[in-house]
């Protein structure tokens, strides 16, 4: 057993908290003030090509593996979680269309995402459909050479800002039974519109939207994968996003110390709290505790999909823990702070409200337990 | 123990509808336009609930603490910040009411009884309330210095302020308008945003009253403890309200989710924590209300329904999954309060300083 990072992945580090220092953190508070992403900082991230890290060079990516993009996630969410989170989502339909598509596919949209050319966008949920993906009623009907796709998908992580869509819609697969296939669905496609933006609680500089599809035709030759197996599709491309979602969690806590500790050791001679008192350090030793505990998980979870085993479960444990960690956290640290916690000077605030989301997205926490209920076998 | 006399339940049904019918409508708009909340505050005077407790010759209801704290309790579920700004203005009504002269009495209990707020301000810079140092100096009825973390600023007819003259602390009383004052909101924050939560500064100021130079500090902080620690608790059942109302409406894999066991343990377990929490909130006032020591018990029902509130409003968005995460819904809102709640009207770590020199040192 090895538990130590590589010196590649040490070296990866160092760029990414240099983007991370240097650019990113510039732009946090305003983003979440104007609840949009700053395009300036797309093209920023794009010289440092964060979103080819994970990517196999031969589409253009860095070929760096799973592990470093969660790295890099993990890194990132320490000053402005959502931002990396575009990233992920293009992870998990660049990765998708790596496993399920055809070399065409590869060709026309994997090396646009790999390179980070365009960006992606991954549509499930809709407005009945949470939790329970499998009852979505967005249809797609085969027609000649296209199909076409009807429905409306709900709380869409970079809508305004993606060229590819990775759409699951209900197919007929006979007798009167109807099962997910998946779709790439390209944006300006005529009747694909993006709807109503969120206005959300954190995560407020990506962009949340509904998307609108009335009549959109795709080419046949969009279809990912096997005709009605979408929804296995898209759950193997959750395990990915899952780890990247334990990684954004972990992020968002050692971000939430990082701060706290700063502002203690600079108001040691204020009349407040102290940096030295017993009850802090040793909460705050007690939570760094639990975040080393946390990122064993997710790292082993992400080691596990570079080797190419399954990591299902380990994948939710990951987030499970990760993200229930981050809040609890954000949390103490927000309250260990004291009376400017609340105060828009400090990014602990947005963190706090940040964090909340990795419990929900990525499949909700309770999802999570179903996964890892469901492997260990826990119903007879 | 309390018990509630058929007039505190009267009090807590007439606040409850008031806080229903009107209240929970502007709560939204409250938060994201940050309004200070005029209208609510107009809407529980009507109903000749606001300061409740402003003795009837002074033109109030003269209803006692464990009333006030049924009121608040009521609001909180709809508005937090409403809620809020009633626990600052009930504290300082409260210590008028014990230390005040008659004059003072008469004039600020009338702007007042006329829905004007009021105020305690005690804190100073980022210290936590529980500091004993008081920095605002009074010298003869002369104030200087400046107090943080104050409710209503802008919007207070009357601060009550700590101050020392080095040897001993007094409590002044300053009204509005007057020029040695200046009031500074803060720029907006996570939550409370409708409280316009601020500074005061004190350039030279004649107080209007010296209240009096006793030790009046435990009282008036007891007093905070106590209003605030119903605004929050008021949170927690309000969100949890909202988590059960839209379980019973969502409906996932074929069932509404409220017939999952999962949630309905969740359900439970706040509900039993909520339960517990007013139990001691309602004994402090009560004890306050017959003159007994509430000092321990209003520190913990401060503590313990700050972090119940911190759990349920927390537990509730979670229930509600991505709709609780958007403004659309009030649970996010209402945790963004209760994360802001432990930081105001005495911080967590003062409470537990608090209770832990009363009881863990022999």
């Amino acid at each position: 057993m090895d538990f130590k990072l590589t010196a590649e992945n040490l070296t990866d580090i160092e760029l990414y908290k240099d983007f991370k220092d240097n650019v990113l953190i510039n732009y946090a508070r305003q983003m979440d003030t104007d609840e949009s992403t700053d395009l300036d900082l797309l093209k920023k991230a794009r010289e440092y090509r964060i979103q080819s890290i994970p990517f196999d060079k031969k589409y253009g990516g860095l070929g760096k593996g799973f592990l470093s993009a969660i790295l890099c996630m993990e890194e990132l969410s320490k000053v402005c979680p959502a931002f990396p989170g575009i990233y992920n989502v293009c992870e998990v339909v660049g990765s998708s269309i790596d496993s399920f598509g055809t070399d065409e596919q590869k060709e026309k949209y994997l090396t646009k995402i790999a390179s980070g050319e365009s960006i992606a966008a991954f549509a499930i949920t809709e407005a009945s459909a949470g939790s329970d993906s499998a009852s979505a009623k967005t249809t797609a009907a085969a027609d000649g050479d296209c199909y076409v796709i009807n429905g409306t998908k709900l709380f869409i992580t970079n809508s305004e800002l993606a060229d590819i869509f990775l759409i699951g819609a209900q197919c007929d697969v006979g007798e009167g039974r109807k099962k997910i296939s998946m779709f790439i669905v390209e944006k300006g496609t005529p009747g694909f519109v993006i709807g109503k933006a969120e206005h959300k609680m954190g995560i407020r500089s990506s962009s949340t939207c509904e998307l609108i599809l009335d009549n959109v035709r795709v080419p046949k030759e969009n279809l990912l994968g096997t005709y009605g197996k979408g929804l296995s599709i898209a759950l193997k491309g959750l395990d990915g996003g899952r780890v990247q979602i334990a990684a954004q969690g972990l992020g968002i806590a050692e971000g939430c110390i990082e701060i706290l500790v700063d502002y203690l050791k600079s108001n040691a001679d204020a009349n407040c709290r102290k940096i030295n008192n017993q009850a802090i350090q040793f909460e705050i030793v007690d939570m760094q505790t639990r975040i080393e505990a946390a990122k064993l998980l997710t790292y082993r979870a992400a080691c596990l999909w570079d080797t190419g085993e399954p990591f299902s479960k380990e994948a939710a444990m990951a987030k499970l823990f990760a993200t229930a960690l981050a809040n609890e956290i954000a949390r103490t640290c927000f309250r260990l702070m004291g009376p400017e916690a609340g105060s828009k000077k400090y990014l602990m605030e947005a963190l706090l409200r940040d964090a909340k989301v990795t419990e929900i997205y990525e499949g909700t926490n309770e999802i999570q337990k179903l996964v890892i209920s469901g492997l260990m076998g826990l119903s007879v | 123990m309390y018990r509630l006399s058929e007039e505190h339940a009267i009090v807590r049904d007439l606040s409850e509808a008031i806080a229903q019918a009107g209240i929970k409508d502007l709560a939204e708009k409250t938060d994201e336009e940050a309004v200070f909340p005029l209208q609510n505050l107009r809407s529980i005077s009507d109903a000749g609930l606001f300061a409740c407790e402003i003795p009837d010759e002074y033109g109030g209801a003269g209803l006692d603490t464990l009333s006030q704290v049924l009121v608040i309790e009521a609001v909180g579920k709809a508005c937090g910040s409403t809620a809020e700004i009633l626990a600052s203005t009930a504290a300082a009504v409260d210590v008028i009411n014990r230390y005040g002269s008659e004059e003072l009495k008469k004039k600020a209990f009338s702007l007042i009884s006329s829905c004007r707020t009021a105020a305690l301000a005690f804190d100073e810079g980022i210290a936590d309330s529980s500091a004993n140092v008081i920095k605002t100096e009074c010298s003869g009825n002369i104030l200087n210095g400046k107090k943080s973390r104050v409710f209503s600023v802008g919007y207070n007819a009357v601060y009550i302020i700590s101050s020392s003259d080095g040897e001993k602390k007094h409590l002044n009383a300053v009204f509005s308008g007057n020029g040695g004052l200046t009031e500074i909101p803060y720029e907006l924050q996570m939550g409370f945003r409708g409280c316009s939560l601020g500074e005061i500064e004190l350039k030279d100021c004649r107080t209007d009253e010296i209240i009096c130079t006793d030790d009046f500090i435990e009282y008036a902080r007891n007093a905070n403890r106590i209003y605030h620690a119903a605004a929050s608790i008021g949170m927690a059942q309000g969100a949890l309200n909202a988590a059960i109302e839209y379980a019973n409406e969502r409906i996932q894999f074929k069932r509404r989710i409220s017939e999952f066991q999962n949630t309905q343990h969740r359900i439970a377990r706040l509900q039993s924590r909520i339960d517990a929490a007013i139990q001691l909130l309602r004994t402090a006032a009560s004890k306050k209300d017959n003159g007994i020591d509430c000092t321990r018990n209003a520190a913990s029902a401060k503590y313990l329904c700050d972090d119940i509130a911190n759990l349920s409003t927390y537990e509730s968005v979670q229930i509600m999954g991505g709709f609780g995460y958007t403004r659309e819904y009030p649970v996010e809102r209402m945790m963004r309060n209760a994360r802001m709640a432990e930081l105001y009207g005495g911080t967590c770590e003062e409470q537990l300083d608090l209770i832990g020199g009363m009881i863990a040192v022999k």
